[in-house]
């Protein structure tokens, strides 16, 4: 009966019922199956509105949505090309390190396509990346920098653990600097094959792209200067590019000129983050439903039988982990799945801190698993490209990120050189 | 339920591994025992259940049917217990101890007209100020930016009254605004300020407790009225056991914690500039404003008072 | 990425209008709401570091505006593209998804409706138990009942107007 449910529901989802619809229905006949209330559903859509990091996501869309309407991308192409398109994948790599600062400083809430997807795909387009490409690299880096300070996923990690989080931050550097570098490699090698041009560094043309996209890049640097320095929060960060992006394109750009323009933009940004939200709220009652029916608690009692060494519980908690990536959100997962797993590695000799690494290493590639993979809905609603297409795109992303889980494994060094 | 047996499920804010987990473990393997496997508990720890509020939306579907609840959810219940939880009221454990042994009647009896039955009493301890720069006064606090719990009508009373203005934030959102600069300065009883790492962020600690901080083991009445009148005698000699337990065990973590804290260097600040008088008249103006929005009467206040005031006064005598 | 909102042929049935103007009114709010949000933030921020001060109640408004903004935008994406899997649809012939379109539609909006009726329940439960000083979230919290009956009111109506026109190229 389970089985023919599920396959009900895949069925009229890849069908084209809307996600949302379809874990709806779900979640109902699930609530109706255990012989609950289906208001319950509703208590985790209104936990929603507990979560201080969650207008960052409308105001982070916003910020896009303007700079990409009010033609930063172009301006900004303009000036990378002119400064770094000397380097072999110059481009690539600077949309890696920029996705990596952006994820880190918006809290992985998945904020980074939104905010930096319009922007750098025209870039990379631009520069005749092919659009596979381009779409599996901005789809991946969605997570990229998961690791790094000041990422919300980290101290919620620390938190729920009891894990100091200042040792968490230091132990995710090498991490989280490796996979960048083992990305920007494949981005470099990708654009000697195809043979993307390299253009002969002219002060001049630099310098007047300089002039152009100044205002532009002030705002990244900006807002990494405010968080770090502590004069801003995440949230506060997000109005202030908000309101950042409007004045910009309006006063110094004078790109935003008409009623229209603006309608226009607060209205995407609404349908953007709407189609979003709903599916999350959605997905928080699910999950609510599985913690009740204690369903992760079983499968690790599962797990726990059949594991005699380090290494064998290791690989399984990466098994375990991925399956939970592709149908849980990495703060949901947190939550439920840490205080289970915390006991069991203490029992293997696994360092609670680099747990933590394994742990979110895990999460940020579940961001690229279907079915819930956050920066597949993301991407599919920012790029207007069918899920499919995106995860077939990101499949050579998600493979370097593999080998990079299995070396933050099984290398404990990368994460504990510093004890 | 079908036939005889019973499964309560229960949800709490500690996590798993903690010192009140395991005594909540410990209950619920005894009930199971005793009761030769007819109630059962299905424990939600570790706030998977949500925040208390939640906890208590899921226990008014049924989802849930009790917890282990701090002031900050038992607000939602019966408010006027947290009586028990106004800014600088008591000065030791024993004065707590007394005075709510004296009240117990009276909160069995409020919790059961809202829908609840209180099976053992706890606490979360002394509550104090943990704070970048040390604080001897209440003009100190004024400078500092200090957090209070978001929709905590008691903590927003009393910062009113004192003239401050804090910041709101949610508990999960205090250690970044610590480390940004959001905050300077946070409440937290010392156990807490370790268990949450805040303190790595706070140099200094207030030694004057300001409030003690609360907490009960709760089931819903939906759920205690349907038990077999064994069961319900059960639950409730054990919860009282486990209540007990509990207030026993964090007393002494907390005095631990102090112990800890001191190592990690963190200085506490003894001496406190404003008189008594004006921290009582700044207690009797949160009570009054918390008395005019009903969320805690002002008659249970002064009777709150008299008690304690005669019992320093008998204990003065001795 | 600058696309412009898919064209229809314009449709002068009375239900295509009823949808028209609908989405008109709720798109309208969704843009207010966020325009207050964002003007909302910023005056916290200024307030916050010039003058150590704070609107009180400005964080809870501020959140449940998200709530607001996003879930009427939600409803305004039923006009426009909602997140799909559509792994199979994506092969089938044009004529297909079409005739798909109906279905589909229907299935949505009764899910909305049972999902609404929980909220109902849900909602006025919420408005039952609310300690006195906090009535007033619960009443910005009517946007989750409100919405999901807009979900599925919009559903249905695009159930009966049927499939879209052929899109016109811009
Ligand atoms: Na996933
Ligand atoms: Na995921």
């Amino acid at each position: 009966m389970t089985i023919a449910i599920i396959v009900f529901l895949v069925l009229i989802a890849a069908l084209g019922v809307p996600l949302f619809v379809v874990l709806g229905a779900g979640s109902l006949i699930a609530t109706y199956a255990a012989g609950l209330d289906p208001a319950v559903l509703l208590i985790e859509m209104l936990r929603l509105t507990s979560s201080p990091n969650l207008i960052a996501i409308p105001l982070f869309t916003l910020a896009g949505v303007t700079l990409a309407r009010g033609g930063a991308p172009q301006r900004l192409v303009q000036l990378f090309n002119t400064g770094f398109g000397w380097m072999p994948g110059g481009l690539a790599i600077v949309a890696l390190m920029s996705c990596a600062f952006f994820t880190a400083f918006s809290g992985a809430s998945g904020v980074t396509i939104l905010a930096l997807g319009g922007l750098l795909y025209p870039m990379l387009v631009g520069e005749n990346y092919s659009k596979r490409f381009s779409l599996g690299l901005l789809t991946s880096s969605g997570s990229l920098g998961l690791l790094f300070p000041p990422s919300l996923a980290v101290l919620l990690y620390g938190i729920v653990a009891g894990v100091s989080i200042e040792q968490l931050f230091t132990a995710g550097l090498v991490p989280g600097t490796i996979l960048l570098v083992m990305l920007a490699v494949y981005a470099t090698v990708t654009s000697r094959r195809v043979g993307i041009a390299r253009h002969p560094f002219l002060f001049a043309a630099f310098v007047s792209a300089a002039k152009d996209g100044f205002w532009d890049i002030l705002l990244p640097v900006g807002i990494i200067a405010g968080l770090l320095g502590g004069y801003l929060t995440v949230t506060e960060a997000a109005s202030c590019s908000a309101a950042y992006a409007l004045l910009l394109e309006s006063v110094i750009h004078r790109r935003l000129n008409t009623r229209a323009l603006y309608h226009e933009i607060f209205r995407e940004t609404c349908v953007l983050v709407g189609s979003l939200l709903i599916i999350l709220g959605i997905a928080l009652g699910l999950t609510n439903l599985m913690i009740d029916a204690q369903l992760p608690m079983k499968i690790l009692a599962i797990l726990e039988q059949d594991v005699q060494s380090q290494l064998q519980f290791l690989l399984l908690l990466n098994v375990f982990l991925l399956a939970i990536g592709c149908v849980m959100d990495i703060f949901s997962a947190t939550m439920v799945i840490v205080p289970l797993i915390l006991p069991l590695a203490q029992r293997f000799g696994v360092d609670p801190v680099h747990l933590g690494i394994i742990f979110l290493a895990n999460l940020e590639i579940g961001y690229l698993t279907p079915p819930v993979g956050i920066n597949l809905f993301l991407a599919s609603q920012r790029f207007r490209e069918p899920m499919l297409n995106l995860f077939r795109a990101s499949l050579p992303f998600l493979l370097i990120m593999l080998i990079w889980l299995a070396l933050v494994t099984y290398l404990p060094y990368l994460s504990l050189w510093w004890k | 339920q079908a036939g005889d047996a019973y499964v309560l499920k229960f949800a709490t804010l500690a996590p798993q591994g903690s010192t009140w987990m395991n005594i909540i473990d410990d209950w619920a393997k005894k009930v199971e025992k005793e009761s030769q496997g007819r109630l059962r508990f299905k424990l939600y720890p570790g706030g998977v259940s949500g925040d208390e509020p939640d906890v208590l939306r899921k226990i008014r579907f049924g989802q849930l049917h009790g917890g282990a609840m701090t002031g900050h959810g038992i607000g939602y219940i019966y408010s006027p217990v947290r009586v028990l939880e106004i800014p600088f009221l008591f000065r030791s454990y024993d004065e707590v101890d007394h005075v709510r042994a004296r009240l117990m009647p009276e909160i069995r009896e409020g919790f059961r007209k809202n829908g609840f039955e209180l099976l053992g009493w706890m606490e979360v301890g002394f509550i104090q100020l943990f704070s970048q720069e040390p604080i001897y006064s209440l003009e100190d606090m004024r400078k500092r930016r200090i957090w209070l719990w978001q929709g905590d009508p008691l903590g927003t009373a009393f910062f009113k009254a004192s003239d401050i203005s804090p910041v709101p934030l949610a508990i999960t959102e205090v250690f970044t605004s610590l480390s940004t600069g959001l905050i300077d300065t946070t409440i937290a009883p010392p156990l807490g300020a370790i268990a949450l790492q805040w303190f790595s962020k706070t140099p200094y600690m207030t030694s004057i407790p300001v409030m003690d901080g609360i907490g009960g083991l709760l089931v819903s009445r939906k759920f205690f009225d349907d038990l077999p009148q064994d069961l319900q005698k059960l639950l409730r000699q054990t919860g009282e056991e486990a209540g007990n337990r509990l207030l026993v065990e964090t007393r002494r973590d907390n005095e631990k914690s102090l112990k800890v804290l001191k190592q990690h260097g963190v200085t506490f600040t003894n001496e406190w500039k404003d008189s008594d008088a004006v921290l009582y008249d700044l207690r009797d103006r949160a009570a009054a404003a918390l008395a005019k929005d009903g969320y805690i009467p002002g008659e249970l206040y002064a009777r709150t008072r008299q008690d304690l005031e005669e019992y320093r006064l008998r204990k003065g005598k001795k | 990425m600058i696309e412009k909102t898919e064209h229809y042929v314009r449709n002068r049935s009375w239900k295509a209008k009823l949808e028209f103007y609908f989405t008109r009114v709720e798109s309208t709010l969704a843009i207010s709401g966020l325009v207050l949000m964002l003007g909302l933030s910023l005056a916290e921020i200024i307030l916050r570091n010039l003058f150590h001060a704070s609107i009180p109640g400005a964080d809870i408004l501020i959140r449940y505006l998200v709530l607001w903004v996003s879930f009427i935008g939600a409803v305004v994406a039923v006009r426009e593209r909602h997140i799909k899997v559509e792994i199979i649809s994506i092969w089938l012939p044009e004529i297909w998804r079409r005739r798909l379109e109906r279905p589909i539609f229907l299935f949505s909006a009764v899910v909305c409706a049972v999902i609404t009726l929980a909220a109902v329940r849900f909602w006025h439960q919420e408005w039952i138990n609310v300690p006195p000083g906090e009535k007033w979230i619960t009443i910005l919290g009517i946007v989750i009942p409100l919405s999901f009956f807009l979900l599925s009111l919009h559903f249905a109506l695009r159930f009966v107007i049927g499939p879209r026109s052929r899109e016109r190229k811009a």
